[in-house]
């Protein structure tokens, strides 16, 4: 299907399309009809979009408040360097980011950079990659906890592909201790997921992949353990982020 | 990321808190935003286009997202998913001076639509509201809804067009 009519008759509707705002009807047939790869429509597509994006720029600006600055940017360890959080992460995201953005400056000396700095982190790379998976999901939610105190971090929740936890500030384990990572449920007992150990800056990442109801996880925990002790409930409870 | 929010933070912002008209919600939502950009901007062509069509529809589309769990509805923003189409707004959006004037042509527009028009425009583009939905606020059949919606959006079609091809 790839005539003018129904191309003309398309246009009027993309604006909506792109905004995921039409009917199941509608947006089938224009499923439908860009399945069978027509080109007028992609470029059609593109406009609505750009159309969008010009409208909702005509927004009255109101100024964010002072501290939503701080508080982006902390997450990114750009601005206060007591939240920064988990080095491996860090280390390796920032220099795809800065990569990324020296791409966007066309700084190909910042390119080079990313690509050497993505072979000496291969590894920490794929874990970086599951961290990515989750965070750039659609649906994903975003807890933060311990604001001010330490420690502090977020969550974030992604009903089918996990959980990311991500703290800072953690003092080393005392000898004989471990760290341990628990899911709270809604009701029952707290379920030990996974160890970890704290880089020398006190930060630390936690993935819980796989599918996860929402509603059924009351909080995500982090204990201390005695090293080579039965995870049946946690021993000391440092902090728990309510989902 | 600091230069990328001291030139968008206060737009992204303004989106988000138009449609959410919470301040915690909007801080919220603005971080994820910036978290969702950090995550896929290196699929940005800057040679080709511009970053703030693409900045602003991943924030208008968390807000929406948002709006619509309060709802609960059914449906998240998943048929154009502005993560996987970076490069179509760098396709489309052109020199930058076009878009300023496209802009313009677009608020000019606004300014010409009837009462109803601009409430049913603000209602899909700055509330997220399916054609549905807006018929059930407005106690208007849906049909009508449609004509409205269309006639609106083609007017402010028509003026960005035509600004673009002078």
């Amino acid at each position: 299907m790839n005539n003018l009519d129904n191309c003309a008759d398309f246009r009027e509707l993309y604006e909506l399309y792109s905004l995921g705002l039409l009917d199941a009807s509608e947006t089938e047939r224009i499923d439908e009809h860009l399945a069978a790869g027509c080109e007028q429509c992609r470029a059609s597509i593109e406009q609505a979009l750009l159309q969008n994006a010009i409208l909702s720029g005509t927004v009255t600006l109101v100024k964010p408040p002072a501290h939503l600055r701080q508080r982006v940017l902390a997450g990114f360890g750009e601005a206060r360097p007591r939240r920064n959080w988990f080095w491996a992460f860090a280390l390796t995201a920032a220099a795809c980011f800065l990569a990324a953005i020296g791409l966007f400056l066309q700084n190909r000396e910042l390119q080079t950079e990313m690509a050497q700095a993505t072979r000496r982190n291969a590894l920490e790379l794929a874990r970086v990659a599951d961290v990515s998976r989750i965070l750039q999901a659609p649906g994903t939610r975003l807890v933060t906890f311990g604001p001010g105190a330490a420690p502090h971090g977020s969550v974030f929740v992604h009903a089918k592909l996990g959980i990311v936890m991500v703290a800072g500030t953690l003092a080393p384990a005392p000898a004989g201790w471990n760290y341990e990572t628990w899911i709270v449920p809604a009701s029952g007992a707290p379920r030990a997921v996974e160890a970890f150990t704290p880089d020398a800056n006190g930060s630390a990442i936690t993935i819980i992949p796989g599918a996860v109801d929402p509603n059924s996880v009351r909080a995500v925990a982090v204990s201390l353990e005695p090293a080579g002790a039965t995870l049946q409930k946690p021993t000391k409870v440092l902090f728990a982020a309510a989902i | 990321m600091a230069v990328l929010y001291d030139r968008f933070g206060g737009l992204l912002y303004s989106i988000i808190f138009r449609a959410v008209r919470d301040q915690s919600t909007a801080e919220d939502l603005v971080q994820e935003t910036f978290f969702r950009i950090w995550n896929r901007i290196h699929t940005f062509d800057a040679e080709k286009g511009r970053l703030e069509p693409w900045l602003v529809t991943v924030a208008r589309n968390r807000a929406f997202d948002h709006l619509r769990s309060v709802r609960g509805a059914a449906t998240e923003l998943t048929s154009f998913d502005e993560l996987e189409r970076a490069g179509h707004f760098a396709i489309a959006s052109g020199p930058r001076t076009d878009h300023v004037v496209q802009r313009r042509a677009v608020e000019q527009a606004l300014t010409s639509l009837n009462e109803t028009q601009r409430e049913v425009i603000e209602l899909t583009h700055f509330e997220g509201m399916t054609q549905a939905e807006i018929a059930d606020k407005l106690h208007k059949p849906l049909g009508t809804v449609k004509g409205l919606v269309r006639s609106a959006l083609r007017v402010l079609r028509e003026a960005a067009e035509g600004s673009a091809a002078q």
